[in-house]
Formats: structure tokens, C-alpha cells, sequence
């Protein structure tokens, strides 16, 4: 992976096929502590214990095309390359939150890229899911985008409409270089 | 700087060409697990809606799916008619994206160089 947002894709489809109805997904930018943290919480369905225990390992997945998932164990990957780590916690019918602490100061930390593009691809295609998106720089400002309240701007224009896709992706990815600056 | 006004005016101008959307029936479909998007999936797909807006195509819908289960072709898009026909590009960049949409769904010519019957499996 090339950069963060598209590890934000990854994680994410992980939480669409779990069967999250809800997304809750936050870049933070922490300068006093050199720390850049992205959080996504959803309320899939959850892992069990034993499960939880072994998803870092290439060799788990809950696809059935082949027998490797390298979705989570490549972010693990990345942030432990800069000294941070990678939290995991889930409960079965509850719902799976994912942390990634990353050492912003790292050489090895990859850019955040372009999280609208992300975003934009997975708000399209999954209408009926809501995705909510906060952008935090500590001490600075924030930015929160919530699809709820684009659905109920947009007034019956679904959100797969291209014009409304390609808003998105902008409209994303300003706030995050207007929030997080050009990291 | 986009803000979120826009979207009442994006909203405005849907409204009046409603009618004329979603009526081809084509589907364009791009492989996004782990492999698609490692293999640079995401501005495949954002090629397709920017191209397909340039050139007025306002019927035709972009989605993301999970893994088609053909790893080393990726990125992989499928064009899928309304009759069910269904043609597999493999290892797509945004230029070839530009091309499929210019070639396949503005001529109705699939690329057969870019499609998987070109490929050596």
C-alpha cells in the first residue's frame, strides 16, 4: 500500500462485510506526542476471541477466493515500521474497532493520502451504509463529515449519482488538507 | 474550497435530468480488496466516474466490490450489460480506464487487447 487512505479502503471493506450498518472513522494529528492516530469503529458484526487472536496473520481470512488476508496484517506491518502499533478490539454483535498508532515522525510512516478518493469509492457503492468522518488536528481544529447529513441534503438524489461521488472525493480531501495540512 | 452549499445545487440539477438516468442498464464494477487496491484500483475507479462525466454519460453506475478472485490481473474492471453480458478488463490504469470508456461504452467496441481473452493464463 502506497498510503494510509488506502489502507483506510482496506480496513473499511472489512467492516462492510461484517455487515456495519455504521463506520466511524477518525484521522488525528497529535504533534505534541509525534503521533498520527486512525481510528475506524463500526457495528459489524464483531470477531470472536479466537479469531481476534489470530486476524493479524496473513493466514486467516474469512474470504473464501483464496487463503490469505492481507488486509490488517500489512497495517500492522506499517505501523509497527515507525514504532507505533496496531490495536484491535471486537466483540461479537457489537461491532470491531480498529487503532493505528503511527509515529508521525517515522521515516517509514507513509503519507495519509488522499482519503476522498477512498471515501467517495465506498459511499457510492454502498449507499445505504453511513460513513463518519473526523478529521483532528490536537490543540488546532476538526472536521467531521457525516453521510446522514449529506443524504438529507441531497433530498432523494441517491449518493451513488457521479456528480455527488465526485464532490465527495474533493470535498474529503480538502477538509483533510485544510485539517491535517499536506502530511 | 467546496462547500457543502454545492450539494443543493448538485441536488437541483439531478433532480431535472432524473429521468433520463439508470435507464442502459450498464454496470461497471471494480475489483477493491486488498489486491485492487494494492494494485492501484482506486484511481482506476476514479478515472471511470471522471471520464464518464466529461463525455455526459450519466447512465451508467460505478461500484466497488470485494476480491474476483483473479489477484495477479489486477486491477480488474467488468463492464456488465443489460442482458447479463459481461466483459473483464485486467490489469487496468487510469489511461486504459479513459480508453474502455471512449471504446466500450461510448462505441460499443470492447477493448479485446485490454479484456482477460487476451490473457495467458
Amino acid at each position: 500500500m502506497r498510503d494510509l487512505s488506502l489502507h483506510l479502503l482496506d480496513i473499511l471493506t472489512n467492516s462492510i462485510s461484517a455487515g456495519a450498518t455504521v463506520m466511524n472513522i477518525e484521522i488525528v494529528l497529535d504533534k505534541a506526542n509525534d503521533r498520527l492516530k486512525m481510528s475506524i469503529s463500526d457495528n459489524g458484526s464483531g470477531m470472536s476471541e479466537d479469531f481476534l487472536k489470530k486476524v493479524t496473520d496473513p493466514f486467516s481470512t474469512t474470504r473464501t477466493t483464496r487463503k490469505v488476508g492481507l488486509g490488517l496484517p500489512l497495517l500492522k506491518e506499517m505501523c509497527e515500521l515507525t514504532g507505533g502499533s496496531l490495536l484491535l478490539q471486537s466483540t461479537l454483535g457489537i461491532g470491531t474497532f480498529v487503532d493505528a498508532d503511527i509515529v508521525l515522525s517515522s521515516i517509514d510512516r507513509l503519507p495519509v493520502g488522499n482519503t476522498g478518493e477512498s471515501l467517495a469509492a465506498l459511499i457510492s457503492t454502498y449507499v445505504d451504509r453511513d460513513f463518519i468522518i473526523r478529521f483532528q488536528s490536537i490543540g488546532e481544529n476538526e472536521s467531521i463529515i457525516d453521510t446522514r447529513e449529506i443524504r438529507s441534503k441531497l433530498d432523494g438524489v441517491p449518493l451513488s449519482d457521479p456528480e455527488v461521488y465526485l464532490f465527495l472525493s474533493q470535498y474529503i480531501w480538502e477538509q483533510q488538507i485544510n485539517i491535517l495540512g499536506g502530511i | 474550497m467546496k462547500s457543502m452549499e454545492e450539494l443543493l445545487e448538485i441536488k437541483n440539477k439531478a433532480k431535472v435530468d432524473m429521468s433520463a438516468r439508470n435507464q442502459s442498464g450498464k454496470r461497471i464494477v471494480v475489483g477493491m480488496a486488498t489486491c485492487g487496491i494494492a494494485a492501484g484500483a482506486r484511481p482506476v475507479m476514479t478515472a471511470l466516474v471522471e471520464e464518464l462525466k466529461i463525455r455526459g454519460v450519466n447512465d451508467v453506475s460505478v461500484t466497488m466490490t470485494g476480491c474476483l478472485g483473479l489477484c495477479k490481473f489486477e486491477p480488474i474492471v467488468e463492464i456488465i450489460d443489460a442482458d447479463g453480458t459481461k466483459c473483464t478488463y485486467i490489469k487496468m490504469d487510469a489511461n486504459k480506464a479513459k480508453r474502455v470508456v471512449a471504446e466500450h461504452i461510448i462505441n460499443g467496441r470492447p477493448c479485446e487487447d485490454l479484456s482477460i481473452a487476451s490473457a495467458n493464463i
